[in-house]
Parts: structure tokens; C-alpha cells; sequence
């Protein structure tokens, strides 16, 4: 049964993304086709630790049952069609767990738009077991009806899960900046939409996000967020939180980090807040992040939270991190006000 | 012919063999825009600072061809900057794609691993390959769609025509 209020009370149902390795027949060349191989047989290696983790926590988890690729099926719909259902890595992007319900989103990439089909399974259980389970008005993705700078604002309902973070009472939500804002993960008209159907819940905007939030902040505990922004620019709602900040970094200035691995670019260093709890004193965190940020770890340490080092070097790569391929189903925690 | 895609190009690398002539071909898409021929035990800077024609909006591709007389245990080519219309293209993304030497088939462990995190820095002759998607948001979203590597979970990159449009954290600073 779904209930899910926030991102760090105890968690006693999960789905755990799954990688496809038949979508690799989707590329030609045999030497990139390899080494996306090698990519995704890396990211499953990083999956199953993250499962055994959650079988000796004794949690339970849910998941995706995939489409295998298929050279001779295209899924058309009236203004587009794709080569493939996509892969089901990421549990979180797609499918918003609130309350007692789960949304089934309308993406802002068209090439999310035949996820549910691997899904749900998991959300028809839920549904017997007395959830709710919800659509978001599904879109066109019209090319006729959106031009060159408002191609995501012309009416559509569109937003990814991530574009929304639920802290209790409280919602927070990317931040609408403008109609020509292309790294938008929600329009208007979807934000309008979820404000309606869930008017329990204060809408906050977070500021200067320009993407899914898990890449930008964690709420860890009551009291403690992980931040790729300084708490002078998180909204003032944090101002007695401890903010822990993983700084985002740039492509100007080539480190390496091992042998092998270099962590200069601006995705993997904001998707380094980008963890997941399995309880208010346990998270699970890349542990190259957590070799690269002692301070960090300091903090968690004084603030009584163990670290649960996942290797996932693959992140680079497929660009989805902890918080991305896990969407809790059940945490314990309820509409409470944290702040 | 000058149009939108008509766009400043830049590519800044190194390369040295300590035993062999060598050769770096660079293409942008099936253009070769450069080739040097390097003597052994010489390091040479590859530089590549102009204006390039993509001639449309979609899928491209960046690829360097590094191949030697000789195999040598100390040789390398190492990638600083790829940058396309001044927003970069992050240098640990190439995809690096070996040549087929003994030494490849003898090691497919240690192959796997390099290529998965290559790092900047490339010490097997072969292929480098960049992928991304060029365009305005509309011409990239369309484009995505239909990407084979993004139905199957990598990251396609994404180059605007118009700068305003990217990140500032991937805007090239070229007196860096």
C-alpha cells in the first residue's frame, strides 16, 4: 500500500529500476554496442548491491518488467513514434508515489511516454491493496501546436516525478521561470494540475532549480538537507536546517579522481546529493562522492547518519543516479510539518 | 554557405608515442578536419579553432582516428577540450573504442574497464568517439526521441544553436 510523505522516514517498500540489455541491439556499430554493454552490465552490478541491501533490510521490492527490443514493432502514437520502449532504469523519473497514490506522469521527453507499460504491475497491486492510482492528463507532443521557444508551455500537462520533492506537509517544486526555460521538468499547466488534485499540500518553488530536484538537494533527516546551492540561496523555510553543500562544479578544470575516473562534470557533481534513505539515520550515497567529500561525511557523521556506499561508477554515463532508479512505494512518515 | 549551424569548433589535445610514427585524424562527422602525422618521442599539441559547417540540426559526431606504424608501451593522446558553438563537450565522454591488437583480445577485463571510465587520457590506438545532438530545444527534443543510444539509457549531449540556451557551467572560457 503507497504512502509516501517525504524522502527519509523508514522505508518498508521500494521499486528498484532494471536495466534491459536487449535494448544494446539498437546500435549498430558492434564495437559501441560493447561498450554500451559493458555500461549496462556495470549498472546492473550497482543495482543488485543496492537489492541486497534491501533483502537484508527486509524491505520489500517491486520490479519493472521490461519490453524487450524488438527490430520489427515501432510505438506510434498520432504524432510521434520510437524505435523502443525505453529503458526502465529509472523507477523515480516517471511515476510520482504521494500520499496514499501514485501518478502515473506525463514526461516532458516524448521517449518516456510508453514507460508505464513496464510498471504497471507494480501500481495494479498497489491499486488492490486500497491506493490510489492516477494519470496526469495525457499529452500530444504536437510539433503543430508549439514553436521554437514555448514548445513545452503550449497548454500541455507535462512533468517528470523529480520536478517534485514532499517534505511532509510541504511540497517543494521546480521553480517556472519563464516559457522559454528549456530545461523545464514541469509547465504551468502541470504544476496547476497537481495543485488541484492534492490541495492538502503547500507548493513551494525551489529557486534557481533547472531540472529534477534530486539533483540539486536531499532532504536527509528533519534538520539536515544536502545542497548543491549555498543555504543563502535555499528558500528561507531551511534557515534553521543544517545545510550540508556539495557545490557544483564545472567542465574548466580536468582532475582526475582515479586511474580510471575523473569527476569534473557538472551532472555527476549535483547528482552527488543524489542519494536515497532507507531510514532517517541511513542513506545509501555513490561512494565516489563519498571517498571525494570528507567534510560531507563528517557532517553526516555528527548528525548520527550511517553512509551506505554504492559503487556506480556507470553514473556518468547513463546519468541516473541513486535517488533516480529507486521510487519508494511505503515510507512510515506522514503529513507532518517539519519546518 | 553560412547558416545557423555554421558554428565555431574547437578541439585541443596531445599526443605522444615514445617508439612509433603515429597518426591523429580528427572528423566531425565524415569531414576530416585535420591530419598530423607525428614523428616518435615527440609530443604535439592537436588544435582545431575554427568555424565548421554542421549543416543541420540533429544527431553529430566527433571522432578521432589515432593509429602508429608500431605498437608502443609508452604512448598516448590525451583530450583537453571539445567545444562546439563555445559550450563544451565533457572529455571523459568520449567513447573509446580500441583498436583490435592481441593485446586487446588477451585483456578483455581491463578493457572493459577503461573504456567504461576512460578518464581524458587514452593509451590504445583506435577510435574516440563524441556523440551529440544539435539544434534549437525543439530540434533537440525531436531529435532525442529517436536516439538510439538514449532508448537504451546513455546520456546524449545537447548543443544549442543559440548559446543562451545552455548552461553557463558549459560555456567554453577560452582563455583557460
Amino acid at each position: 500500500m503507497i504512502n509516501r510523505y517525504d524522502t527519509f522516514t523508514s522505508l518498508k517498500e521500494v521499486v528498484l529500476g532494471q536495466v534491459n540489455m536487449s535494448l544494446v541491439n539498437l546500435i549498430k556499430d558492434e564495437r559501441e554496442r560493447d561498450f554500451l554493454q559493458a555500461v549496462l552490465e556495470q549498472t546492473n552490478d550497482s543495482l543488485n548491491q543496492i537489492k541486497k541491501i534491501y533483502k537484508d533490510e527486509g524491505i520489500k521490492v517491486h520490479r519493472p518488467m521490461m519490453v524487450e527490443y524488438d527490430p520489427n514493432v515501432e510505438y506510434t502514437m498520432p504524432t510521434f513514434s520510437l524505435k523502443a520502449v525505453g529503458n526502465p532504469l529509472a523507477a523515480a523519473d516517471n511515476f510520482l508515489t504521494i500520499a496514499d497514490a501514485v501518478i502515473e506522469m506525463s514526461s516532458v521527453s516524448e521517449h518516456n511516454y510508453f514507460d508505464y507499460v513496464q510498471y504497471q504491475h507494480i501500481w495494479r497491486d498497489q491499486f488492490k491493496e486500497g491506493s490510489r492510482w492516477l494519470s496526469m492528463p495525457r499529452p500530444t507532443y504536437n510539433p503543430l501546436d508549439i514553436d521554437h521557444y514555448t514548445w513545452r508551455q503550449g497548454g500541455e500537462p507535462l512533468a517528470d516525478a523529480p520536478a517534485f520533492l514532499p517534505c511532509g506537509q510541504h511540497i517543494f517544486h521546480q521553480e517556472i521561470l519563464s516559457p522559454d526555460d528549456v530545461s523545464a521538468v514541469v509547465t504551468d499547466t502541470a504544476l496547476k494540475w497537481m495543485q488541484r488534485e492534492f490541495p492538502q499540500f503547500e507548493y513551494i518553488p525551489m529557486a534557481k532549480t533547472k531540472g529534477h530536484l534530486d539533483g540539486y538537494v536531499h532532504i536527509v533527516k528533519p534538520g539536515l538537507i544536502l545542497s548543491a546551492f549555498p543555504k543563502s540561496e535555499l528558500h528561507p523555510i531551511f534557515k534553521s536546517w543544517e545545510v550540508c553543500e556539495l557545490e557544483p562544479e564545472n567542465y574548466n578544470d580536468v582532475k582526475l579522481f582515479t586511474e580510471f575516473m575523473q569527476d569534473d562534470d557538472y551532472e555527476n557533481t549535483t547528482l552527488a546529493v543524489n542519494c536515497f534513505n532507507i531510514n532517517e539515520n541511513k542513506v545509501m550515497m555513490l561512494k565516489h562522492v563519498m571517498d571525494r567529500h570528507p567534510e560531507t561525511m563528517r557532517i553526516m557523521e555528527k548528525a548520527n547518519v550511517d553512509l551506505v556506499p554504492i559503487e556506480y561508477d556507470m553514473v556518468r554515463w547513463v546519468n541516473q543516479s541513486i535517488g533516480c532508479v529507486n521510487n519508494a512505494v511505503h515510507r512510515e512518515g506522514g503529513r507532518e510539518n517539519y519546518f | 554557405m553560412s547558416n545557423r549551424f555554421t558554428l565555431p569548433t574547437y578541439f585541443y589535445a596531445k599526443a605522444y608515442n615514445e617508439g612509433s610514427d603515429h597518426t591523429v585524424k580528427v572528423f566531425l562527422d565524415d569531414v576530416c578536419i585535420t591530419e598530423q602525422n607525428i614523428p616518435a618521442s615527440e609530443e604535439q599539441v592537436l588544435k582545431f579553432d575554427d568555424i565548421h559547417n554542421w549543416q543541420e540540426a540533429g544527431h553529430h559526431v566527433v571522432r578521432i582516428n589515432w593509429d602508429g606504424k608500431e605498437e608502443a608501451e609508452n604512448k598516448w593522446i590525451k583530450i583537453w577540450r571539445l567545444a562546439v558553438n563555445d559550450q563544451m563537450l565533457p572529455v571523459f565522454a568520449f567513447r573509446y573504442l580500441p583498436k583490435e591488437t592481441e593485446f586487446i583480445k588477451d585483456n578483455p577485463k581491463l578493457v572493459r574497464e577503461k573504456i567504461t571510465k576512460p578518464g581524458q587520457t587514452y593509451g590504445w590506438y583506435g577510435d574516440l568517439i563524441h556523440r551529440f545532438s544539435l539544434g534549437n530545444p525543439k530540434e533537440i527534443a525531436s531529435g532525442l526521441k529517436d536516439s538510439p543510444h538514449r532508448l537504451s539509457g546513455i546520456v546524449d549531449y545537447e548543443i544549442y544553436t543559440d548559446i543562451e540556451q545552455s548552461s553557463i557551467v558549459k560555456r567554453l572560457k577560452r582563455n583557460d
